[in-house]
């Protein structure tokens, strides 16, 4: 047993924080308050430092442009990113990975050359469209159907909130192609790009927090996409989905991790600062106990994601379970988290000039985006049922 | 022991319900997202609506324009309005409760007669001025001195996060007219009006929730006030604080109670209506819980903010702690509520158009504003330690 991080991952942590701090936080609070035109152009900038940094690359391999890092260490990049800027982290988590990682396990050969070096430059935005008004939780209940003709898919219906959805190049897209009775093994996915016949985006969604991950509706209307544009097998959507979730908990699982150390950090230097009754705040036992609090929820947090992790890079049969896990413990704990640092701050925790009010909104939808914690609690609880 | 209601009572919650429905719910939305001037006009729409009703007058006196209705009759009414308008109900809690029943138990009866029934009008709109940069819960620590000078006070200093500031025609500003050593005892109250030399407001401040209640500082530079606006007897402002404290932690329990409703109520709404897996997600275990916990933590908020008002209204000693453990309890209750309607609505509770995803930026404050959670187990466990 090692919890040690190697000595690549210390160096990449110390030069990844500095940089994150020094060409994305400042910007941070703007993207969360302009509006939409403005925010797209700071998150299109934010996400070229970030491939120059090489930090787009390293879910893939070298051979398109990538560094092919490990799990652990990309959760270890992804908390510095997390911390500075949830937004950012979002959008690029959901180009590089929602979409990329996709094309990276299931595309073939000339699709993973034609998008996944451009995704990794971000000359490429990538979008992930699964869900639908009428299907969150309920995932395999997409309407969306892909209809073959001839050398084409026909595709008709709509998704929504989708990340990257007014900015992306390309999305990968979940459409029924099977039987309806064969719910779970009825859904194909298809690589789809703007300006492809019958496909828009709609309008940006006004959403409570990670305002600057701009996110809107997809709209399909006898949307015509090439046959060469299947990913991988027909009616194996779902299939490649189970295969890859675990990247989307542990990714949801890091930047509420993010989030929480943002606020535990602005916390603990208001604490000192702050002083009433003669003495810092942080001196008070109500007030060192949230700190406290917060130190415990965040480490165990980091804990469980790291497990994950390191799991699902030795493809152990846990992982999907542990993902899960993680998940719902350092989502659930940052909002708690974010909550106690408001409250820390009184009442300038509630004035926008202040990040932690931004953190409070930000960190509810980990809750919510990459399965529900209700829906994560039944998939612990069949998995527990299933094994004891 | 009676938990009923009487008939008036029951009367005037089902006529003020149709009202807030009728002429303050469909701005809610607007007054928390327009511009700050777009806003202020709809709030001082709402106060001059909620006058012509009766509601304003409800705190004061008939002989100055009120009708002087019981602690537990006005909860019964405060709770319709802070269903619908988080924002409306505290600009009118501050003009009428703070700074009207600051006058109406101090004033002399010329004080009473210039400002009373202005205010239940709304003719003219109050604030309260106690809190400072540096003196949140340290209340005693405020540093805004009042220095006698032949007939007149000269004001110097500065408020911060006043209701209504940008808005009032007339604030009672809490200002140190006795010794530095003798803390406590060496504050004396004043009513301030628009208009006096050296007195100005700030800028509306940018708040997370209750946007539409116009907020800012409050700067006095030399400020002259005529002696004859000294609120009662020099030094005794904290005695005055004292005496009336429970009207604005029974305030806030009823405005956290009714977010707690409102959130209640469209996530029951929302259940039955939003299917997943072939069914009304309320039928699932885990969207039931939430429901009946949000049932059962209305259920004790309201019933200990009335035991509070009960006890207020026979001037118990208890009453003071009994506001306190509404106030906590009632406030962090609706944050907790707050997060589940969010959470319930899964996606759609995060997008600005649905009224939880307001309600969830509106409950916060709760456990901050008139005196912090942590503030009140502090004077609970006090008051346990001297009594048990």
């Amino acid at each position: 047993m090692d919890y040690s991080l190697t000595d690549e991952q210390l160096a990449l942590q110390e030069s990844f924080r500095k940089f994150c701090d020094k060409e994305i936080k400042p910007n941070a609070d703007k993207l969360d308050k302009a509006d939409y035109a403005e925010a797209d152009k700071l998150m299109k900038q934010n996400f070229k430092k970030l491939a120059e940094f090489g930090y787009t690359g390293m879910c893939h391999e070298e051979k398109y442009g990538g560094s092919g890092k490990d799990l652990v260490t990309q959760c270890v990049a992804q908390e510095e990113l997390a911390r500075v800027c949830a937004a950012t982290f979002l959008s690029v988590g959901g180009s590089l990975g929602l979409c990329g990682l996709p094309i990276a396990h299931f595309g073939t050969d000339a699709q993973k050359k034609k998008y996944l070096p451009k995704l990794i430059s971000t000359e490429m935005i990538g979008a992930f469209g699964l869900t639908e008004p009428e299907a969150g939780s309920d995932a395999i209940g997409i309407k969306t159907t892909a209809r073959k003709k001839g050398d084409r898919y026909i595709l008709n219906g709509s998704k929504t909130f989708i990340s990257n959805g007014p900015i992306a190049d390309i999305a990968v897209v979940m459409a029924v192609t099977g039987k309806p009775e064969e719910k779970g093994r009825n859904v194909s996915s298809f690589i789809v790009e703007k300006g492809m016949k019958g496909f828009s985006a709609g309008k940006h969604l006004d959403k409570m927090g990670y305002r600057g991950a701009p996110t809107s509706e997809l709209f399909f209307d006898d949307c015509e996409v090439p046959a060469e544009n299947l990913l991988g097998v027909e009616n194996e959507g779902f299939i490649q989905a189970m295969k890859t979730l675990e990247y989307g908990r542990i990714g949801m699982a890091v930047v509420a991790l993010g989030i929480a150390v943002a606020c535990m950090e602005e916390s603990i230097t208001y604490a000192k600062e702050r002083h009433q009754f003669g003495r810092p705040i942080g001196k008070f036992q109500m007030v060192g106990f949230k700190l406290s609090d917060m130190k415990v929820l965040t480490d165990v947090s980091r804990l469980l994601i790291y497990k994950a992790a390191w799991h699902k890079d030795n493809n152990h049969p846990e992982a999907a379970t542990m993902a899960s896990i993680a998940k719902l413990t350092a989502s659930e704990a940052s909002t708690k988290i974010s909550s106690w640092a408001v409250q820390i701050h009184g009442g300038y925790g509630y004035m926008t000039e202040y990040p932690v009010e931004r953190l409070y909104r930000d960190a509810k939808l980990g809750e919510i985006g990459e399965g529900t914690s209700e829906i994560q609690r039944l998939l612990i609880a069949r998995d527990v049922l299933a094994k004891y | 022991m009676d938990y009923s209601l009487n008939d008036e009572q029951l009367t005037l919650q089902e006529s003020f319900r149709k009202f807030c429905d009728k002429e303050i719910k469909p701005n809610a939305d607007r007054l928390d997202k327009a511009d700050h001037a777009e806003a202020d006009k709809i709030l001082r729409q709402n106060m001059k609506k909620l006058a012509e009703f009766g509601y304003t007058g409800m705190f004061h006196e008939e002989k100055y324009g009120g009708t002087a209705k019981d602690l537990i009759t006005r909860c019964v009414a405060q709770e319709e309005l802070a269903k619908v308008c988080a924002a409306s109900y505290l600009s009118v809690g501050v003009s009428l409760g703070l700074c009207g029943l600051f006058i109406a138990h101090f004033g002399t009866d010329e004080q009473k007669k210039k400002y009373l029934p202005k205010l239940i009008s709304t003719d003219m709109i109050g604030a309260f001025g106690l809190t400072e940069p540096e003196a949140g819960s340290d209340v005693m620590n405020i540093q805004t001195t009042a220095e006698k000078k032949g007939d007149r006070y000269i004001l110097n200093g500065s408020k911060t996060y006043i209701i209504n500031g940008p808005i009032a025609d007339v604030a009672i500003i809490m200002a140190v007219t006795g010794k530095p050593e003798e803390k406590g005892g060496n504050v004396s109250s004043f009513i301030v009006e628009k208009g006096m030399k050296g007195f100005s407001a700030g800028e509306h401040l940018d708040t997370m929730g209750h946007r539409g209640a116009p907020t800012s500082e409050l700067f006095f530079n030399d400020c002259e006030v005529p002696a004859e606006n000294l609120l009662g007897v020099e030094n005794q402002g904290f005695i005055q604080a004292m005496t009336t404290l429970e009207y604005g932690r029974i305030g806030i329990a009823m405005l956290a109670l009714g977010i707690s409703v409102a959130c209640m109520e469209e996530s029951i709404n929302y259940a039955k209506e939003r299917q997943q897996f072939g069914k009304p997600i309320g039928k699932f275990q885990m969207v039931g819980f939430k429901l009946s916990d949000m049932k059962v933590l209305i259920d004790v908020s309201r019933l200990l903010a009335y035991k509070a008002a009960w006890l207020k209204e026979k001037n118990d000693p208890e009453a003071a702690t009994m506001a306190s453990i509404a106030k906590l309890t009632a406030t962090e209750a609706s944050t907790k509520i707050s997060g589940w309607a969010v959470q319930i609505h899964g996606g759609y509770g995060c997008m600005t158009k649905y009224p939880v995803e307001r309600l969830y930026r509106d409950a916060k404050p709760g456990e901050i504003g008139e005196g912090t959670s942590d503030i009140h187990r502090i004077l609970i466990a006090r008051d346990v330690l001297a009594k048990y």
